[in-house]
């Protein structure tokens, strides 16, 4: 018995330290030296060329190969002028802590809320941009009439908000759907602006405080997506909240409504 | 024995709940690279490679989606189009596979081959497209009464030129060179700099802002950044000046030092990087007299500037002194009159 529990121990040592040791190697895979750093180093892994029917097909791995035209992919543009340490390419991050939004049940006069988390990580200096629309507005479909759907239309706010311009809302008595973005600071996130005040941080400026909303650009009624963050500085985990907020006109029904709600990542170049 | 035992197993959490938490997204995409700059012949082909990892919680169901973009004509970032009409850059060549899913799954990363090949007859032109990677959490129920879902879109940009040779044809010429007339002393002053493209394909921002001060050549430098400007686009030049390129360099020599001391050295850079590499320029050290001369070069192209800087605060204040002593003695007197007349 006690054999059996010292085995039993001793392998579970092993695993712990063998497989932490696994998961930590794997997040490096990474090369460099003093003077430059390539990333899952690919200066053209996969090059060389192919004959087809029409053209003749050559190949670039994952693109550190493919810099500037011309003179300027084989000179020191990556790593020269002064910049190497600045990286140029690099990979991007996007992510979302949630993918759900649950407002609960929706009545009038009363607001109900829900919010995550987006962040963004360039390492590049040459920033980004995060659009957002919504596929419709907010609505309850029944499974017993699916054509028959009931809106919650975006918000106006208290005295008027639209798609790019955001406005206070803070009566419930004023129904529709919206949404507010406010920045946010991750652990091992750059500082974007020091402390964060209006125009410093990478929020859209007319998110004033947690109380200006939007509406969201609605697809089906052909409206642009709208920017809710940027920056064309290097990003390190810049983050930020979107809360959503709706409350529902006094004449309809109580219920569940959905949508959803696109976030769009674009590097810069 | 017991505590033995419960010592392995808090030692085998301790190992690998750490990393689980830093992956505790619901989405978290990766994708590599964000922006490739591409040149092919007519007649020729090229393989694209995107890499795109999932380091999310759930399995998604990626879209993958052809665009066209255009820049913002200031920063260099992406303003996205509707659609595309570029038909020469495919998914392992095939049109048909845009707006066909792929899964992704956990963990996972998927490099995938862009087929760009181009027809023998097509003309000298650089396109601006953009791969859109459209990720949802794969769903097994069609429709979601309840909830509403958020789902992503990250994009990997191509600057595509399509050219006989490999000859470089960008042109930068200088479009705006913003600097004021006069400041103050104490005040310092800030200058900024527009460049546009007017060449016939993508080229990098190359040059310098000297500001020099007699008897000085140059009392400071500032390297403009490699940044990019499109055909016939316009970009702010950002730039760093010297010393602070020279800060960079040594903090990258102390890169080992950094890390063992505590601090986070990536968070240290970036803050570094975004403070001191700017697209508006403030120049002030102690106080500034005189002319000032600021030489802006790009490529080829070569402008000068002078600002007048003159202590302006003081001569203000040496003319309102006697305005307000003379205020003040009017005031004086006419309390002097009234006590009397009291």
């Amino acid at each position: 018995m006690k054999i059996r529990s010292v085995f039993l121990a001793s392998f579970l040592l092993f695993s712990a330290v063998a497989f932490g040791g696994y998961i930590a190697k794997v997040s490096a895979e990474e090369m460099q030296s003093d003077s430059y750093k390539i990333q899952f180093g690919n200066f053209n892994m996969a090059s060389g060329k192919r004959d087809g029917e029409t053209y003749t097909l050559s190949d670039t791995m994952g693109g550190l190969a493919v810099g500037p035209y011309g003179q300027y992919g084989s000179s020191n543009y990556f790593i020269g002028s002064g910049f190497q340490y600045v990286y140029q390419i690099d990979y991007f991050f996007f992510s979302i802590s949630k993918l759900s939004i649950e407002l609960g049940e929706l009545f009038a006069n009363s607001f109900a809320t829900d919010s995550h988390t987006i962040s963004v990580t360039t390492n590049g200096a040459s920033g980004y941009n995060v659009y957002v629309f919504e596929n419709h507005p907010l609505r309850q479909i029944t499974a017993d009439s699916p054509s028959d759907a009931t809106d919650v239309n975006d918000t106006n706010c208290d005295a008027g908000c639209d798609e790019d311009t955001a406005g206070s809302w803070t009566d419930p008595g004023n129904p529709g759907f919206g949404f507010n973005v406010t920045a946010t600071v991750l652990p091992n996130s750059s500082d974007p602006g020091g402390s964060f005040n209006i125009g410093d941080d990478d929020v859209a400026d007319d998110f004033i405080n947690s109380n200006y909303f939007r509406q969201f650009a609605n697809n089906e009624a052909g409206e642009s997506m709208q920017s809710i963050m940027g920056s064309s500085n290097v990003a390190l985990n810049n983050a930020a909240t979107v809360n959503y907020k709706a409350s529902m006109p006094g004449d309809q029904a109580a219920g569940n409504y959905q949508t959803s709600i696109v976030f769009v990542a674009v590097p810069g170049y | 024995m017991k505590r033995f035992l419960i010592l392995v197993f808090l030692a085998y959490f301790i190992c690998f709940f750490p990393q689980r938490i830093l992956a505790a997204s619901a989405l978290d995409l990766k994708i590599y690279p964000p922006v490739a700059y591409l040149s092919v012949k007519p007649g020729a082909g090229i393989n694209h490679q995107v890499k795109i990892s999932n380091d999310g919680l759930y399995t998604l169901e990626v879209t993958p989606l052809l665009v066209n973009f255009h820049g913002d004509d200031k920063t260099g970032l992406v303003v996205l189009e509707q659609k595309s009409d570029f038909t020469y850059l495919n998914l392992d060549g095939d049109p048909n596979k845009w707006g066909k899913s792929i899964l992704l799954k956990p963990g996972e990363e998927k490099t995938l081959t862009f087929v760009i090949a181009i027809p023998s007859e097509a003309t000298y032109q650089e396109h601006y497209l953009s791969i859109l990677f459209q990720a949802k959490q794969l769903s097994y129920s069609s429709i979601a009464n309840d909830h509403s879902v958020v789902s992503a879109v990250v994009a990997s940009n191509v600057i595509l030129l399509v050219s006989g040779d490999e000859q470089n044809r960008g042109e930068l010429s200088i479009e705006q060179f913003f600097l004021p007339k006069v400041a103050d002393s104490f005040m310092g002053f800030s200058f900024s700099a527009l460049v546009k493209n007017i060449g016939l394909n993508a080229t990098p921002i190359e040059g310098h802002i000297q500001i020099s001060h007699w008897p000085d050549q140059s009392v400071e430098t500032y390297e403009l950044y490699p940044d990019m400007v499109l055909t016939g686009g316009k970009r702010l030049v950002r730039a760093m000046s010297e010393d602070d390129l020279q800060t960079l360099e040594k903090m990258e020599e102390a890169k080992e030092i950094t890390i063992a001391s505590g601090e986070n050295y990536e968070v240290k850079k970036t803050n570094f990087i975004n403070e001191k590499l700017r697209s508006k320029f403030f120049y002030k050290k102690g106080f500034l007299i005189g002319a000032y001369d600021l030489e802006l070069k790009i490529g080829d192209d070569l402008l000068q500037k002078r600002i007048i800087v003159l202590p302006f605060s003081i001569l203000l204040i040496a003319i309102l002194i006697p305005f307000l002593y003379w205020i003040f003695m009017l005031f004086q007197k006419s309390f002097k009159k009234k006590s009397v007349i009291d």
